[in-house]
């Protein structure tokens, strides 16, 4: 019986070695909405569900396109964009470590090697709950609390590159979601008011920011928008070009039409590069 | 019980017994995590139980020094309308309890900033551990006191530090008290604690409360804040608004997941009338305390002692009993000395002696008679159980 055992160890052996061999695909195919194919031998194959992708496989995807990738973690990427690739060259899977052990005994550890403190010994390190209510808890370096819009590029950046979603809702209290951005490091206006189409007022948080006051969105058309920045603008002094373009560019601001006085901070900067005042303002529009 | 209290053995196994808890301590290890009691009543006190189930404090009277605007939904220009009418009746101090931690609308923020800077009876809180700054007036507040409070973060709120040593900067509430009471201002500083407990007192029921709306709108009579300490803060509208709102011993629901109970500004309200009242908690000091905890096992050991050699069919059953009762009845004596005396003994050290006499005893008493063989250590573990 061992004889035998030990005659069959050899081919068993060269079993596990193939089966080491053996190169697994990096992907199988989900969902193609259009025509995103393999590149075999030259000509292309359309892909379809269930088809395994290799690493050194090279695929096609045209323009208007969507091909859902399944990796081996069970993960989904996505791809919308045209491309002519390797597979080896995809976005990768995200790779996370799920074992259920692992994470256990790594919480063990935690636990073992947490430091345990008195309140009385180190009060600071207990004194995270502070009693206020909060007003003004702004993510934005500028002032959003009312934002006047009709068009033009405008980025709100978010404080400490903080990446979160714009929700935009259509009432102050317990409104519907009606849009919602994708995670950013900053908010584009123009991109949130071409999926809002219709001129209005809406009201929007970060995502886990939400609070009993909402921020205000005034989407305006071209000419109630055009009167108001008129009308703010009557109260600007004109002096040097640069200063001129800083009190304009500080009133827009003081009245809530950001795209403008972001123009006017940039021209201000643009004429007078030296003034720190108008860098510091600025700065505020940007990254 | 008595026949056995003056033994060697029982004195030596009870200094056992505080052998095995200091070896405990000495593990640089956490091992809390693995028991589930703990975990459960990681933040709970067992003086909770005092204001839960012996209605601590539920007769206090209102306290009428001290006046709650309910800033709610105002913006900082309705802030800054509320802090003029209340100051144009001459209290003792106005104290806001609201972080303005960015700039916001130019007029708002002129006519606060304007009066931080220049009001000496105003007070401004501030999150001592804020990450991005300490606010927009921060620098130009003349008296400023930090509003956090010591406890597990979103845990229940029980201590408060009224100087923060690092920094010397007081608390919200101490700053307040500086304003409005330098004599009792005074005595809390002699008193030299890293951390206070709470004395809670009184619920939002029990301070007199204006509507900052109101007020400004001329529908409340100012003349109320006269002489009096004012907290601007705000004040949850209903129980499920939990805006600034905190766990305290006070909850209902002592243990356990529920809804915080307490606005922040409230908080700071019952620590003011502590400090004004002197009705502070005081602490047991930790010599007597593990001198009560030494005492306490010696006895129970002795009576462990003299059920194992003489009633050992009974011994298990007997020491468990005697150890349940004597943890319901420390644990009663605690809360009686924290519910009258307003004085907290800390008995963790005296339960956990009593836990422990029984397997220390076990392990004592294969010590001493393995001593007995060896070295003819003269121990009364020697003869057969009875």
């Amino acid at each position: 019986m061992i004889s035998k055992i030990f005659r069959l160890l050899p081919i068993l052996l060269i079993c596990f070695s193939l089966v080491s061999f053996a190169d697994d695909p990096a992907y199988v195919v989900f969902y193609n909405s259009g025509k995103a194919a393999k590149i075999v031998l030259g000509k292309a194959v359309i892909l379809k569900k269930g088809d395994q992708l290799y690493k050194t496989d090279q695929i096609s995807i045209p323009d208007q396109t969507q091909l859902a990738l399944v990796c081996a973690n069970f993960s989904v990427v996505q791809i919308k964009t045209k491309m002519n690739k390797l597979v080896n060259d995809l976005p990768s899977c995200a790779k996370q470590n799920t074992s259920a052990s692992s994470a256990y005994f790594k919480y063990i550890w935690n636990s073992f090697a947490h430091k345990h403190v008195t309140p009385d010994k180190d009060p600071r390190a207990y004194m995270k709950t502070y009693g206020a209510v909060s007003r003004g808890n702004s993510f934005s370096k500028l002032y959003i609390d009312t934002i006047y819009y009709n068009n033009g590029p405008l980025k709100l950046y978010w404080k400490q590159g903080r990446v979160a979603e714009v929700e935009v809702y259509n009432a102050a209290q317990d409104g519907d979601v009606i849009f919602k951005s994708k995670a950013a490091k900053y908010a584009k206006l123009d991109s949130i008011a071409l999926k809002l189409k219709k001129p209005g007022k809406y009201y929007w948080d970060l995502k886990g920011e939400q609070s009993a006051n909402k921020k205000v969105f005034i989407f305006l058309n071209a000419l109630a928008y055009q009167k108001l920045r008129n009308k703010v603008l009557a109260n600007a002094i004109t002096t040097s070009p640069a200063e001129t373009a800083y009190l304009k560019a500080f009133v827009l601001e003081e009245n809530h039409l950001l795209t403008d006085a972001a123009y006017y901070y940039k021209l201000a900067t643009q004429l007078a590069p030296t003034n720190e005042a108008y860098a510091i303002s600025y700065a505020k529009f940007l990254p | 019980m008595f026949k056995y209290l003056f033994k060697r053995d029982t004195l030596f196994a009870t200094l056992a017994v505080f052998l095995v808890m200091g070896f405990f301590s000495f593990i640089p290890i956490n091992t809390h995590f693995l028991d589930p009691i703990h975990l459960a009543l990681s933040d709970f006190d067992y003086n909770d139980l005092a204001y839960a189930k012996m209605h601590k404090n539920e007769n206090s009277p209102t306290d009428t020094n001290i006046v709650i605007v309910n800033v709610g939904q105002g913006n900082r220009q309705d802030i800054a309308a509320m802090i003029a009418t209340v100051d144009a009746q001459s209290p003792k101090a106005i104290g806001v309890d609201i972080l303005f931690n960015d700039k916001k609308d130019a007029i708002g923020d002129s006519l606060l900033s304007t009066l931080f800077s220049s009001n000496k009876k105003l007070i401004g809180a501030y999150n001592i551990n804020a990450q991005g700054g300490r606010g927009y007036f921060y620098k130009q507040s003349t008296n400023k006191g930090f509003a956090n409070f010591v406890g597990q973060e979103e845990g229940v709120i029980r201590h408060f530090t009224p100087v923060e040593k690092k920094e010397q900067v007081p608390a919200f509430a101490v700053a307040v008290l500086k304003v409005a009471d330098v004599k009792n201002y005074e005595e809390l500083l002699k008193r030299k604690q890293t951390t206070e407990i709470i004395n809670y007192k009184r619920k939002a029921d029990k301070y007199l409360i204006i509507d900052g709306m109101d007020l400004i709108a001329g529908k409340a009579v100012p003349s109320v804040f006269a002489n009096k300490i004012v907290l601007l803060g705000y004040v949850s509208s209903n129980v499920n608004d939990v805006e600034d709102k905190h766990f305290t011993p006070m909850n209902e629901k002592y243990t356990g997941r529920s809804l915080p109970d307490m606005n922040g500004v409230f908080i700071h309200a019952n620590i003011i009338s502590m400090m004004q009242d002197q009705d502070y908690i005081h602490r047991m000091p930790a010599w007597l305390m593990w001198s009560i905890a030494f005492l306490l096992c010696w006895l129970h050991m002795s009576l462990f002692i003299k059920d194992y050699l003489e009633n050992h069919l009974w011994f298990h059953l007997l020491a468990k009993i005697a150890q349940i009762i004597s943890a319901v009845f420390f644990v009663y004596i605690g809360l009686l000395f924290f519910h009258q005396f307003d004085t907290q003994m800390n008995m963790v050290a005296t339960l956990a002696a009593i836990i422990l006499a029984v397997d220390v005893l076990y392990f004592y008493e294969a010590f001493a008679t393995w001593l007995h063989k060896k070295k003819g250590y003269k121990t009364i573990f020697t003869h057969k159980h009875d």
